[in-house]
């Protein structure tokens, strides 16, 4: 059974790729989505609650909640996005040269990934976006630094598996180089637990973006970004509290969404699980 | 000068139960267009030799000797000349084409790798030489074969393809270790029949690993028999049959089940602690104290036919 029957049947991964298909057309037709322009103020609609004309209410500068989370979208999963493709880059490319070569320059670059790993990797990404800097920017940078070095383990891992392989032997008999092996027979078996990590990080990865820029290190106003509207609307939180539920609940199905999805990516690579769900 | 001049030969490895000696004093010479089979128990170094050849050994092994293909020594090559050799001009046929396969890639890719390796052709020529290729090894409608994956392939056919990925460069020598075990009888004849053919038609010169006589003899000219990391006889086809010389090459023949399925009495020694003297001599009902205490050397018995055995000193 190929990969994506077994995902069909898999109503929770049914769900949350809707979900994510969903908000990837949000992103990328958000302006002509957006009933209003989510940075004009409009003082004299301040503080509105949910009603006919804007369906998640206004904030404390009267902009429509609705637009900013709709133009939001765009930042929380795009950058997320970026941020899981440098991971994965970074991450495959140290992973497999450690596990490939070995010796030194593995012993370099999994001490490297042990150090990172000792930190809450939260805290250091704050720190580091601290340094450089509150920007959208700086945070993803930040994220990136940090995050690699689960995807380096999983890799150097699988790779050191795969490469006592008989087949790895008959491409060196055959006259392929090292690099050659390494990424045309070694990459590729190796690929599906990241694919599986990857598609859950996006949740993560999400998640902290908003974590970052609730404490104000990431988007700087008037950009739209969720975590940033959470942490704009707080002051309001009795009177309005729309202003936070909307982003907050935006998060949650977002991050959701990938939960779902990647669990159901993993058990359908598993071909532990694939026996069960034959029987 | 001699296609293929193996001078004594040793690989040892080192592990913390001791030096493995897996290959001691070896020489061995191959030439052109020649089919030679080196027959031996499972652990005797017959495998270790033929990845010897192709340096394919890890890096901590002490490989000791020459081994000149066309004159030049390939021990001492740079790693880029050693690559340009692979595939190209001595490929290898291994033993598990399963396991040999590389599981994520289409059968085509692969077995298209060597062309695109050595004689770098563009991917549709390539493709196209591969199903020629295929064609030649008899695997039916290769078009959509090539494009199917490892696991779509039964055994015999996965062979096969193993045959044509060794085969598609045109190597002057090919290194088979054995390629027909775990194939069933009747796929193991027709892989036979199959490499038998090819190999007459392109000229390649062969070297066969295998413990399976009976496909040595379809598929040899000469036969080097080998214990513990020693050749102990080499011979012709017909003179291994009609006139065996060592006691161990005369103990294996028996031991096969057209005649008598007599096994040899004892168990071959560990490659770690070898016996003093001659290798055989604590299964040997010949030994002598002559045996115990020094190593026979290779005697010429006959024409082509050597032996290393006291009793025909």
């Amino acid at each position: 059974m190929s990969i994506v029957q077994q995902l069909k049947e898999d109503k929770l991964a049914v769900t949350g790729s809707m979900i994510i298909l969903f908000l990837t057309i949000i992103v990328i037709f958000a302006p002509y989505i957006a009933p209003y322009d989510p940075i004009e103020l409009d003082l004299e609609n301040r503080l509105l609650s949910p009603d006919g004309n804007h369906l998640m209410g206004t904030d404390n500068l009267g902009r429509d909640v609705l637009s900013r989370i709709i133009c939001g979208a765009r930042f929380s999963l795009g950058m997320a996005a970026v941020v899981v493709m440098i991971v994965m880059l970074l991450g495959i490319a140290m992973g497999t040269t450690a596990g490939y070569f070995g010796g030194v320059i593995d012993g370099i670059i999994m001490r490297l990934v042990d150090v990172l790993l000792a930190f809450p990797s939260i805290i250091l990404a704050l720190v580091i976006a601290g340094i450089l800097g509150p920007s959208l920017t700086n945070v993803m940078i930040a994220l990136a630094a940090i995050w690699w070095v689960g995807y380096a383990r999983i890799i150097r891992g699988s790779v050191l598996s795969v490469k006592e392989k008989e087949f790895v032997e008959a491409a060196r008999a055959m006259g392929c180089t090292d690099s050659y092996i390494a990424i045309r027979h070694i990459l590729p078996n190796v690929l599906s637990p990241v694919m599986v990590l990857a598609t859950l990080d996006m949740g993560h990865i999400i998640l902290s973006i908003a974590a970052l820029s609730f404490l104000g290190l990431g988007a700087q106003p008037p950009v739209p970004e969720w975590g940033m509207m959470l942490n704009e609307g707080r002051p309001f939180m009795e009177t309005a509290p729309h202003l936070m539920i909307f982003p907050g609940l935006m998060i949650m199905i977002t991050v959701l969404a990938f939960n779902f999805l990647g669990d159901g990516l993993r058990d359908a690579l598993d071909p532990r699980m694939r026996e069960v769900t034959i029987k | 000068m001699t296609f293929l001049n193996i001078q004594n030969l040793n690989v040892h490895f080192h592990t913390e139960d001791g030096a493995v000696r897996a290959v001691n004093g070896v020489d061995l010479d191959i030439e052109e267009g020649e089919k030679l089979g080196l027959i031996g128990e499972t652990g005797c170094g017959k495998t270790v030799l033929g990845m010897a050849i192709l340096r394919l050994l890890s890096e901590n092994t002490t490989i000791k000797g020459r081994i000149l293909y066309k004159g030049k020594d390939l021990l001492t090559m740079s790693d880029k000349e050693i690559r340009k050799i692979r595939g190209k001009e001595i490929a290898m046929i291994f033993q598990n084409p399963l396991s040999s396969m590389n599981p994520v890639l289409t059968v085509g890719t692969q077995i298209a790798e060597p062309v695109e390796l050595h004689q770098h052709l563009k991917k549709q020529d390539a493709m196209q030489k591969v199903i020629e290729m295929l064609k030649s090894v008899k695997i039916p409608s290769p078009h959509e074969r090539a494009k199917e994956y490892p696991h779509e392939f039964s055994g015999g056919m996965r062979q096969r393809a193993m045959i044509a990925m060794g085969l598609i460069c045109m190597p002057s020598l090919i290194i088979a270790d054995e390629p027909t075990t775990g194939l069933d009888v009747t796929i193991q004849g027709q892989i036979v029949e199959l490499m038998s053919e090819m190999l007459r038609d392109s000229g390649t010169s062969m070297l066969l690993i295998t413990h399976d006589l009976a496909v040595a003899a379809e598929l040899c000219d000469y036969i080097a028999i080998m214990y513990p990391g020693e050749i102990v006889e080499y011979t012709s086809i017909k003179d291994l049959f009609k006139d065996p010389k060592h006691p161990y090459t005369r103990g294996f023949l028996d031991s096969l089940p057209g005649r008598g399925l007599k096994p040899i009495a004892g168990l071959s020694p560990s490659l770690i602690n070898l016996p003093v003297g001659c290798k055989f001599h604590p299964r040997c009902s010949f030994a002598t104290k002559r045996c115990r205490d020094n190593r026979p050397e290779l005697i010429e018995v006959g024409k082509k036919h050597y032996v290393r055995c006291f009793l025909y000193d």
